[in-house]
């Protein structure tokens, strides 16, 4: 592993992929606290899911499980070619593991997983898996034991900077000094620029309900305004406990079968109060809703369409003949990911 | 659930500061078989908290680990042998982990522990 004290950055502009590595000074490891929780991004309140999350990334999961482990196959060649690169013998943590993609890639290496999403977890485990329910932005292992981390399409479905920046935290915490770090999160910047428009921009503060369209406003929106850039201090080497190199890749978007993700033009007014996107906000824009087609068959399985249906958390889509949720998505632009590096 | 994993497991409720080991209580455990690799044992161990292994192999009546250990006995296959045993061999299906500071309870159920915290605990 190097030891090289340089930033080296490599960013290209390639739409679908950039990458970014960062190497880290290493400070003496601190074995007192398995909790390390000296520094702003540690406020108690940071490991508290937000509504937004638990409505649109946790129940969402849940209710597509299945569905969504049948269309996760296709192995990301970065993802792979880091996974060949460790050595035999390597723990690795796979924070946000979803159905276990990645577990057991590289067969000389042992893995551990986690994800918050009990369904998600249980098809790991019938697969042989090494798995448990938790959460990627407070991990229940002490410090140091893996040789590796990744974190792959996790990151951008935390809805702070705050979170995110603790769930980068901790990866870096629970590998060993010199342990390497792979993030992977979905790039602001795509290929296929016509795919951003099948995503419905979010404009509102998250601690307010996602009303569905049905339903009156239960507050005055009319001082609603884009979230802002968070303000939260970059400082690189504070918390910094050891070499680490955190390889940042923004992908474009997942490989999803035909009937996963179908392209479809997503309606805009979703709430009828809600401000349309002007041209010079979508540049700023980070926030988004991204659907999920969830075909009729395999929801009348899942079982969670009725209360999904009830509580406005899907709609029926009569002519694709699936349910459609909405997933939560901070995209991450160019040097993001950087920015929080340590 | 492996021991390999206990021996990471950390409770992580905000201000606990002595959440390793957690006390294992395991209610229903089987055995499987897998090769045993030296390499990857020897690989290991400086990072195995030892009593940790030692109690929970204890807890699932597997009494051949020793209190402590050190390095060279890495050159024994006997104790390799119940090393590999107790670290990846022995599979908790269901029972409970206890933090030591709180007394919090995390269960296991089909081998899978769930570590999620109340709100309250974060």
């Amino acid at each position: 592993m190097s030891t090289s004290q340089s930033l080296s950055c490599v960013q290209g502009f390639h739409s679908d992929i950039s990458l970014s590595s960062i190497n880290l000074n290493g400070k003496p490891e601190s074995k007192d606290s398995v909790s390390a929780c000296e520094d702003l991004t540690c406020s108690p309140s940071v490991q508290s899911t937000p509504d937004i999350e638990k409505k649109y990334v946790h129940h969402v999961y849940d209710a597509i499980a299945p569905h969504f482990s049948a269309t996760r196959f296709a192995k990301w060649p970065k993802v792979a070619e880091f996974l060949n690169s460790l050595r035999p013998g390597s723990i690795i943590l796979d924070a946000g593991c979803g159905n276990g993609k990645y577990l057991g890639f590289n067969p000389n290496c042992f893995y551990i997983g986690c994800d918050i999403s009990p369904p998600l977890i249980d098809i790991c485990a019938r697969r042989g898996n090494e798995v448990m329910v938790a959460d990627a932005v407070n991990l229940p292992y002490r410090c140091n034991f893996g040789d590796a981390a990744i974190s792959i399409a996790v990151l951008h479905h935390l809805s702070t900077e705050m979170r995110r920046r603790k769930a980068i935290k901790e990866l870096v915490r629970v590998v060993r000094k010199g342990g390497l770090v792979l993030i992977t999160v979905w790039a602001r910047e795509q290929e296929d620029k016509s795919l951003v428009t099948k995503w419905t921009p979010l404009f509102h503060k998250y601690d307010e309900e996602w009303i569905s369209p049905s339903s009156p406003p239960s507050r005055n929106t009319s001082t609603m305004k884009l979230e802002s850039i968070p303000e939260a201090k970059e400082n690189c080497n504070q918390g910094a406990k050891q070499s680490n190199h955190v390889h940042s890749q923004t992908i474009d978007d997942e490989q999803e079968s035909k009937d996963g993700m179908v392209a479809a033009s997503v309606s805009r007014g979703i709430r009828k109060d809600c401000l349309s996107t002007s041209l010079d906000q979508t540049e700023a824009q980070q926030e988004y809703f991204v659907p999920w087609h969830l075909p009729y068959h395999r929801a009348e399985i899942s079982g969670a369409s009725a209360s999904a249906l009830a509580s406005g958390l899907a709609k029926k889509d009569d002519k694709k003949g699936a349910m459609v949720y909405n997933r939560y998505y901070h995209v991450f632009v160019e040097g993001e990911l950087r920015r929080y590096g340590f | 659930m492996r021991l390999l994993t206990h021996n990471m497991l950390s409770c992580n409720i905000k201000g606990v500061s002595n959440g390793f080991p957690l006390r294992l209580e395991a209610e229903k455990w089987v055995e499987k078989e897998v090769e045993l690799n030296a390499d990857f044992l020897r690989g290991i161990f400086p990072k195995i908290e030892w009593k940790a292994l030692a109690g929970a192999a204890r807890a699932i009546g597997y009494d051949a680990l020793p209190d402590e250990a050190d390095a060279s006995m890495l050159d024994s296959d006997d104790f390799l042998s119940h090393f590999h045993h107790a670290l990846l061999e022995l599979h908790v299906e269901e029972g409970t982990l206890v933090c030591p500071e709180t007394g919090r309870r995390f269960p296991i159920n089909k081998g899978i522990p769930n570590m999620l915290l109340h709100e309250d605990e974060v």
